[in-house]
């Protein structure tokens, strides 16, 4: 293990993977690639890119919800099929279940997985006390703030104790403040759970204050046009954001992500 | 290429039909179904035709078609300026939901003889009662749909400095548009039931009647022809409906 | 507020609409001497029939076609609206076919349900479920199609099989709602099960008000429709109380 936390053991290896769909009017669309990436054990990569560049749809593929339409795409060494063990996802929209209280939902996936009851107890006991939820734990997701409900999401992925953690714009909608304070929390579960986490997002701020590594993809068919290593130390948080290369940080992603973004738009306007 | 491929689900959703009734067809030729419970398909088309081929029964079908459109255009009409009315009036509104909510598990035919000896037998009580029936549907749609035009577009509108009419004219029912159609949709299917059930009631006239008077003397073709009638020119209305209704729907979720 | 005074709130404006609805139409009767009954006649025509046992008994038959027919559609209703609302391909071929169903005015095919049933208990249920079934299964497959498709994809990520996500997620996900609009088809069921009495049996609410038609006996008519729209908002409201205590 290196001084960061991370190892330069392969979490999950993407080789030559590409997407395409069918529309529904039979045209083909080429969503993504190809494209090659490597998350190493217990890092923090970010993707980020223009709308509509298959950031999702990368998602899809590692979390088994879809499959590539050609390359390879490999999780501890093996090829995903289905969705694999070990794989938690937390998505933008609110995916808190509406009729259960927060510890119900939590509990959910223990329950289903079949656990002993002391152990999804405590299971869900430790999430509560982790994501600031005890007050809540008998309320609904309908009487909580999105920022809340977005806790109870994560907490229910965390309970399941995932190696690989998949956000899909988890932060989205929130606003500012909330995000930042969210931020913060995420590095703190990552530290703890020596999680690798791959996170998408389209605010660039939140991939440089969270990430060790950035990924900036091209827009559509998405590719990887650059890969930048922010250099941060293990122990960081929100205020990184104060720092001076924070901003070099923001300045060098920026760059390809503004030809890239120009390009789609001009492109889309033709 | 597109179109082409478009099309072959509507095609294989059709042959689906064909191949149902001509199923039916089969299983009554070899005796599956009696053909005292249900006719083949081939005899309720040849007694469709000898019905149609009257000018009696055709009157009979148009007279129930014309009272089916007037009703069910009032009840469309009148519901939503009801439920335009109602909307902005919260006690009024407190006031009528729950006789709302609970009006169609009332027999409305039930209040159709008494009806008859308010305004005396012929067609307009047959079109009152279809009225009755269809409005507080298209009432509730309205209301249901005006709760779900979103605030900011009603803010947009008094941002503009719209007149309260012009709000409804040009905000509120476009945005509430594809709503109103399915009530609207409602309206014609409740005028049908309306009117044809009154005519089977208590009437002298029209395809509910024809088709009493038939069974009661036991001329099952002709009773048959009608029923086909019927359901031919039920679907056909709301299919056609759903047609126009879904054109909306479509660009939305485009 | 306290709680007395929300219940007052909510109760006081319909007692208040229907008080001035029957005041008016009393004053109507008084004023302008007509065949039509009064209110206070019907409300006297029906505590008359309260008290005999025929009355209850019809209403018994009614009662028990009514449950009979509304437990039939539920249950058929919403099994092909689970089915057929989450596979497109089923809804693409199928749904039409239901669609030209309801379309059709039941009561034009009520010569075939007697040559199918007979008289007595079994055409009424028919009826009620010929009403009832296609809104449950229009309802359901609604409902399940419209299912937020991130709890959808939730289930699929924490690996749960077909029948795991049809019982802890959509049907969870949806049931509040199916209750409300579940209301609306049980009332259907009661119209059909009384359509049913009405011309293929010789017992039940609706048997007694075509009977009532038949003889011209008006007051007797609106006393079984007045006793009929009282369960119905019964009906109504106890499953209001429902879909209040699932929603959170």
């Amino acid at each position: 293990m290196t001084e960061n936390g991370q190892t330069d053991v392969p979490c999950v290896e993407l080789r030559q993977v590409e997407q395409r769909f069918t529309t529904r009017k039979g045209g083909n669309v080429h969503a993504l690639g190809p494209l090659d990436l490597t998350l190493r054990r217990g890092e923090f990569l970010s993707i980020v890119g223009p709308s509509g560049c298959g950031k999702s749809t990368l998602l899809d593929i590692l979390s088994g919800l879809a499959r590539p339409a050609a390359g390879q795409a490999l999780l501890n060494g093996q090829p995903i099929r289905g969705v694999p063990d070990g794989v938690g996802i937390v998505f933008q929209e609110d995916a808190s279940f509406g009729w259960l209280t927060v510890e119900n939902n939590i509990a959910f996936g223990l329950k289903r997985r079949g656990l002993a009851r002391d152990d999804i107890a405590a299971r869900v006991e430790h999430a509560l006390d982790f994501m600031g939820l005890r007050r809540f734990r008998t309320s609904y997701p309908s009487q909580l703030s999105g920022g809340m409900r977005q806790r109870v999401c994560i907490a229910r992925t965390l309970v399941m104790r995932p190696s690989l953690i998949l956000l899909d714009e988890p932060f989205g909608a929130l606003d500012q403040q909330t995000r930042l304070l969210m931020g913060d929390e995420l590095l703190r579960l990552w530290r703890e759970t020596n999680a690798t986490i791959l996170l998408i997002t389209h605010s660039l701020d939140e991939a440089v204050m969270l990430s060790d590594r950035i990924g900036v993809m091209s827009a559509r068919p998405g590719r990887l046009i650059k890969l930048v290593e922010t250099g941060w130390p293990r122990e960081r948080d929100s205020t990184v954001v104060s720092s001076p290369h924070y901003g070099d940080l923001l300045s060098e992603i920026w760059a390809p992500l503004r030809a890239e973004s120009n390009h789609h738009m001009a492109a889309n306007n033709a | 290429m597109k179109t082409g491929l478009t099309a072959i689900p509507y095609a294989l959703r059709l042959l689906l039909i064909v191949v149902l009734v001509g199923l039916w067809q089969v299983f009554c030729s070899i005796g599956l179904l009696g053909t005292g419970i249900v006719p083949a398909p081939v005899t309720i088309w040849h007694d469709m035709c000898a019905v149609m081929g009257q000018s009696a029964s055709r009157a009979a079908l148009w007279l129930s078609l014309r009272d089916i459109l007037i009703a069910a255009l009032i009840a469309g009409a009148g519901g939503i300026a009801v439920g335009m009315i109602v909307h902005p009036i919260r006690l009024l509104r407190a006031a009528l939901e729950p006789y709302l909510a609970s009006y169609y598990a009332v027999p409305t035919f039930i209040f159709y003889p008494a009806l008859i000896t308010v305004t005396g037998s012929g067609r307009l009580p047959i079109i009152l009662i279809s009225i009755m029936l269809g409005i507080v549907a298209m009432i509730t749609t309205t209301l249901t749909a005006l709760d779900g035009v979103s605030r900011s577009i009603v803010r947009t509108a008094r941002v503009f400095g719209l007149t309260p009419l012009q709000n409804v004219m040009y905000v509120r029912i476009p945005a509430a548009a594809p709503m109103l159609l399915s009530g609207l949709r409602l309206c014609v299917s409740y005028a049908f039931i309306g009117v044809i059930a009154s005519e089977f009631i208590m009437s002298d006239a029209g395809v509910g009647y024809q088709i009493a008077y038939a069974y009661d003397n036991f001329d099952t073709d002709t009773m048959y022809g009608y029923i086909g009638c019927v359901v031919v020119l039920a679907a056909a209305t709301t299919l056609g409906f759903d047609m126009i209704a879904a054109e909306p729907v479509k660009r939305e979720g485009a | 507020m306290t709680a007395i005074q929300a219940h007052f709130r909510a109760v006081a404006p319909p007692v208040v609409l229907m008080g001035a609805v029957l005041v008016l139409w009393q004053v109507a009767c008084w004023a302008y001497p007509h065949p039509e009954p009064g209110p206070v006649s019907v409300a006297a025509t029906l505590l008359h029939l309260m008290g005999k046992a025929y009355f209850w008994h019809n209403a018994a038959a009614t009662g028990r076609s009514f449950l009979l027919a509304s437990g039939i559609s539920i249950a058929v209703g919403g099994a092909l609206g689970l089915l057929i609302g989450s596979s497109r391909l089923l809804s693409w071929y199928l749904a039409p076919l239901l669609m030209i169903f309801q379309t059709v005015p039941k009561i034009t095919l009520y010569p075939i349900v007697l040559e199918l049933f007979g008289l007595g208990m079994a055409p009424k249920v028919a009826f009620g479920v010929m009403h009832g079934v296609i809104p449950v299964y229009f309802i359901t497959s609604r409902l399940v199609a419209g299912v937020r498709k991130v709890l959808l994809r939730s289930a699929r990520v924490m690996r749960l099989g077909a029948a795991e996500r049809f019982y802890f997620v959509i049907v969870p996900a949806i049931l509040p709602d199916m209750i409300a609009t579940l209301r609306v088809s049980v009332a259907l069921c009661l119209l059909g099960v009384l359509i049913g009495e009405m011309f293929a049996s010789h017992s039940g609410l609706g048997f007694m008000a075509v009977n009532a038609i038949n003889l011209g006996d008006t007051p007797v008519t609106l006393a079984v429709g007045f006793f009929l729209a009282f369960m119905a908002v019964g009906i109504n409201t106890l499953l209001l109380y429902c879909e209040h205590k699932l929603r959170h």
